[in-house]
């Protein structure tokens, strides 16, 4: 089956109608973070399931948004922005998804999914209350012998169910991030469930039970007719009673040890689990140290990292918007300096008040000094100093007199004054100290901020760590380090269970061993019997005999092909991983897969290596199961690559080009601008090349909103 | 004599309203720059006589909140020891402290020249101009923009 084309409109990012055509061979869409390739591989899905994927959430019915409380996509969030946008008042916007394929036998398809929602409000388009989103209509429609049928609903489901069984769905069509939950090599029933989803071993398996329900339907019909033949013989009848009792005793006991034998494995599970756990928490003590210091370091620095912002944000308003004031308390202190000065020559001034006024007036006067008898003529040096002393004489009456005048006021203002003389100096000591307080606190935080950075460096080289602890082992040291204790009772409980489960199916094992031996000597009394007087052989027996036979070789046909597939597996999954892991020149180890399903783990590779193994093992069996059944699917995956670096991304490509009769994957892991992706372009089997990108409907130089930027589908090849 | 210590602040209600509140908590809190009003009133009048920014006030004004008193019981001695040394010196005399109130009415003009300077800042695109660091920078780069 191929994948003809996709339109896809007004879906999620896709504004209006966008197609993509696609041919055999590998189909790559390339394309950064945030340009459409996780809602294109949506729209595969979505047009075949009527489900979309949501991270941390899983595959969710578009129908049934939203669907917790926890989970906050509205039900039309699915539906394009801009196209939501633009809906006016009372009119319907439609969204849908249209694929066309073609199966083996080249009959077409076409499959069409669509949703209307009705804008209700003009106001808040957001908002789920402006739309009435109607359910999704499902449209098939394809060739068949007498013409074009086209179905809906229930009928165009199960065409598709019929199209893309339900088991294989997820190993064709796989978000890179559930690779865990496909093969996990801590749980061989992961293998198993893929053997039985993607191989054609089921089809031995459901042979061995036909042949293995007949036989047992003969042997009843064989047993009925024996009975009828000798109803008169007692021995007959009492051999006969014992035979039905044997094998029905032998069948409830087969169940039995099935059953037992399930419990064991789900015990062995349990248990490897939490060995592998028990083992993680032990070799980790230093790094679990190193990570409580750490963590401690951090909170210690952020404590003293407070403190600082506390002591500055307290220094800010109290003194250090202060800085720069300096020349003015200097221009102050001088200010009051001066008053107080002049304030304590008052009482030296009083000699300008000796001699009085109408003494130095009448010296004028008299042009002579009635003292020393000097001259004192207008223009000479004693004249000068009398006129000045008069001056200064006037000055500090009149002070004199405004101070007697305001007498009050006066001592008020000298002792609010000789309260505030002091403030320049005191002042002056805080300024001086406010750049210092400043650069030394700035320098600490400075210092605290480096430690800072290289504590949360270590830490988030020892969370890298973790995180491979805890893909290797299963748990993390950190968080359940405490629980060591609970895992050791868990280990020890199960351990006591798998003891009891074992004694319980030795004891199953005898008890059929036992029974198929007495059954045996019962049917060999009968054969007696028969020999001597006949009636006991039927014509079933014949066919009971080669059922029997038929039970035998298929059994055993049936184990001989399971180990053949779990080796065919294993030798193409080493051929893939081989491919993966060729331009890696350090220690890459291989795939190795038990007989009973196990996949060994290698606790010497990284998770980029666990990585590839996995998929090498999926690719080896949707091959395999294309080379057996000759059906072969279109394998679609998005981000499968995200955990390889370049040369492994290129390499994947190369490897899965010619894997599959068509591959659709989406990546950002390629530079369309490197000699490699123009290599591979030119390779064989590489179908279509797509880029995304933004189409913005606003100027480039704007943070677009939601409904202003959608995808843009340009074709490379 | 009137008791200057007494005698209380105002600005104007935009000031309030885009200035401080942006910068203080109500009263008393923890979280802005400024824990009180008068702290953000100190600022803008150091600012104010600083950059010889005398801005008469407009009316409407802001409530009368706070006075010297009020930054003395505060922790805020210096401030109050300041603000009435630079009044002083932009007088270039002690007669400005013969009227409280005209000293008063002064801190009050080149607070209010502080507060439109503060603004300028905040308009020509400091969006994030009310954090500490903001702060810091105004304060700590004051002999860079006075050269």
């Amino acid at each position: 089956m191929i994948i003809k084309n996709i339109i896809i409109e007004n879906f999620q990012s896709y504004y209006n109608a966008q197609t993509l055509e696609f041919s055999n061979g590998l189909n790559l869409i390339i394309g950064n973070g945030g340009k459409g390739k996780s809602k294109l591989f949506n729209a595969f899905y979505w047009v075949l399931f009527g489900e979309i994927y949501i991270n941390d959430t899983g595959w969710c019915a578009t129908d049934t948004l939203p669907h917790s409380a926890k989970f906050a996509m509205k039900r039309h969030d699915f539906i394009n922005k801009k196209a939501l946008f633009e809906t006016e008042e009372g009119a319907s916007i439609r969204t849908s998804v249209h694929i066309e394929l073609e199966d083996d036998q080249g009959m077409t398809y076409e499959i069409e999914r669509s949703v209307s929602a009705k804008r209700l409000a003009i106001d808040n388009w957001e908002s789920e209350n402006s739309w009435d989103v109607a359910s999704n209509v499902l449209k098939v429609s394809h060739d068949s012998r007498t013409g074009t049928k086209v179905k809906i609903g229930i009928m165009a489901t199960d065409t598709i169910n019929e199209l893309f069984p339900e088991g294989i769905r997820n190993y064709i069509w796989f978000q890179g991030e559930s690779l865990d939950s496909l093969i996990n090599f801590r749980n061989k029933e992961t293998l198993k469930a893929a053997v039985k989803h993607i191989s054609y071993f089921p089809f031995y398996e459901k042979l061995s039970e036909i042949i293995s329900k007949s036989k047992t339907k003969i042997e009843n019909l064989e047993t009925a007719k024996i009975r009828d033949n000798n109803k008169n013989d007692k021995n007959v009848k009492g051999l006969l009673a014992t035979i039905d009792s044997l094998r029905h005793k032998i069948g409830r006991e087969l169940e039995n040890k099935d059953q037992i034998e399930t419990n064991i494995s789900k015990i062995q599970i349990a248990l490897t689990e939490d060995e592998g756990k028990m083992s993680g928490l032990a070799s980790f003590t230093n790094l679990v140290n190193d990570y409580s210091n750490c963590e401690q370091n951090i909170k210690d620095i952020l404590n003293q990292l407070t403190i600082l912002d506390d002591y500055q944000r307290n220094q800010i308003p109290n003194l250090w918007i202060l800085k720069g004031i300096s020349p003015m308390i200097e221009q102050c202190q001088n200010i009051i300096k001066d008053h107080t000065e002049v304030q304590n020559t008052i009482p030296e001034k009083k000699y300008l008040d000796n001699p009085g006024r109408a003494k130095l007036d009448e010296i004028l006067k008299d042009e002579i000094c009635f003292v020393c008898g000097s001259d004192v003529k207008e223009g000479s040096n004693a004249h000068a100093w009398i006129s000045n002393r008069l001056k200064e004489q006037e000055g500090y009456l009149r002070e004199l007199e405004d101070y007697r005048d305001n007498l009050e006021f006066s001592k008020q203002f000298e002792r609010f004054v000789g309260s505030i003389q002091d403030y320049p100096n005191s002042l002056k000591i805080s300024l001086e100290s406010i750049e210092k307080q400043y650069s030394d606190s700035e320098e600490k935080i400075e210092k605290l901020l480096a430690q800072k950075r290289q504590y949360l460096e270590k830490k988030k080289k020892l969370d890298e760590q973790l995180e491979e602890i805890k893909k290797k082992y299963g748990v993390n040291p950190i968080s359940q380090g405490n629980n060591g204790e609970i895992i050791a009772s868990t280990i020890k409980v199960s351990r006591s269970s798998l003891e009891r489960e074992q004694r319980r199916l030795t004891s199953s094992q005898q008890i059929i061993t036992q029974s198929k031996v007495e059954l045996k000597v019962a049917e060999k009394d009968l054969e007696k019997i028969g020999n001597k007087r006949g009636g006991i052989s039927v014509n079933e027996t014949e066919w009971k005999n080669i059922s029997s036979f038929l039970e035998d070789i298929c059994k055993r046909v049936q184990e001989n092909a399971r180990k053949d597939l779990l080796s065919k597996i294993e030798n193409r999954a080493n051929e893939f991983y081989k491919k993966f892991t060729e331009h890696d020149n350090g220690y890459k180890g291989e795939v190795k897969i038990g007989n009973d399903y196990s996949i060994e783990f290698d606790a010497g590779l990284n998770t980029s290596h666990e990585d590839r193994k996995k998929m090498s093992i999926i690719n080896a069996m949707l091959s395999l199961n294309q080379d057996a059944i000759g059906t072969f699917y279109p394998f679609i995956s998005d981000a499968p690559t995200s955990s390889f670096d370049g040369p492994t991304t290129h390499n994947y490509l190369l490897g899965i080009k010619d894997i599959f009769g068509q591959s659709i994957i989406m990546t950002k892991d390629i530079n369309i601008e490197s000699e490699s992706y123009i290599n591979l372009a030119n390779e064989s089997n590489i179908g279509r090349i797509f880029l995304l990108e933004s189409e913005l409907f606003c100027s480039e130089d704007k943070n677009p909103e939601l409904h202003e930027v959608s995808t843009k589908i340009r074709a490379l090849k | 004599m009137d008791d200057i210590f007494e005698i209380k602040f105002t600005f104007e209600q935009k000031v309030r309203d885009n200035i401080i509140l942006k910068f203080s908590n109500k009263q008393g809190g923890d979280f802005n720059v400024f824990s009180y009003h008068w702290q953000c009133f100190a600022w803008a009048a150091v600012i104010g006589f600083l950059h010889e920014q005398k801005r008469v006030l407009q009316t409407p004004l802001a409530d009368r909140p706070f006075n010297l008193n009020t930054m003395r019981n505060n922790n805020g001695e210096k401030i109050v020891q300041a603000l009435l040394c630079m009044c002083v010196a932009k007088m270039d005399s002690l007669d400005i402290l013969k009227d409280p109130k005209s000293a008063v009415d002064l801190i009050n003009e080149y607070a209010n020249g502080g507060f439109y300077y503060i603004q300028n800042l905040i308009d020509n695109g400091e969006n994030s101009f009310n954090d500490l660091e903001k702060v810091k920078q105004e304060i700590f780069r004051r002999e860079v923009d006075l050269a």
